[in-house]
């Protein structure tokens, strides 16, 4: 059995970005690259 | 501090990676107040998507950290450097021992590139981004 990638485990996600749209993270990466970055706070 | 030092670098390079053929976003906890403010004072131009209950740090299995992080060398070295640059701290948020992570998806489920952050100042470089979206 194959793990699943971590990007498949985050694809269905869905985060407001900070203009309160609603956006699905797998999107980002559907069809080109995608750099994510999580932050540790806005500090 | 140290957020803001990898959102400047990244913003500096955002050219470098979209001509990598590559998207750009971050994603931050906290609430959209907080969010909207830290964008405009670091003037990112990319999505800046909010996680306000840790989904996806969640699943994506990302460190905390704890007191005994502030006694690092490591992280006395960062602080260092991120001062230097004219970085400084600004209000935490509820979750201040909470890292964060750099990672290259793409295109399709497929994971690239991968950087879970130890500790505070334990970032990925830009460099090392930019390598990985040449390969």
């Amino acid at each position: 059995m194959t793990a699943e990638s971590l990007s498949a485990k985050l694809s269905a996600i869905v985060l407001p970005d900070a203009d309160e749209r609603p956006m699905r993270v797998g999107s980002l990466w559907e069809s080109q690259p995608a750099v994510i970055v999580f932050l540790r706070h806005y500090g | 501090m140290f957020c803001r030092e990898h959102v400047a670098q990244l913003r500096e390079h955002q050219s470098e990676i979209k001509a990598r053929g590559a998207n750009l976003a971050a994603i931050g906890m906290g609430d959209f107040h907080y969010a909207r403010a830290f964008r405009e004072e670091t003037g990112i131009t990319f999505p800046l998507l909010i996680d306000v209950d840790r989904a996806a740090y969640r699943a994506a299995e990302l460190k905390s950290a704890n007191l005994l992080h502030l006694l690092r060398r490591d992280n006395a070295v960062a602080r260092k450097r991120a001062t230097a640059a004219g970085h400084r701290q600004h209000k935490l948020g509820e979750n201040p021992f909470q890292l964060g992570a750099s990672f290259i998806f793409g295109p399709g489920n497929v994971d690239r590139f991968s950087h879970i952050s130890e500790t505070f100042g334990d970032n990925a470089s830009v460099a090392d981004v930019l390598s990985a979206l040449s390969r």
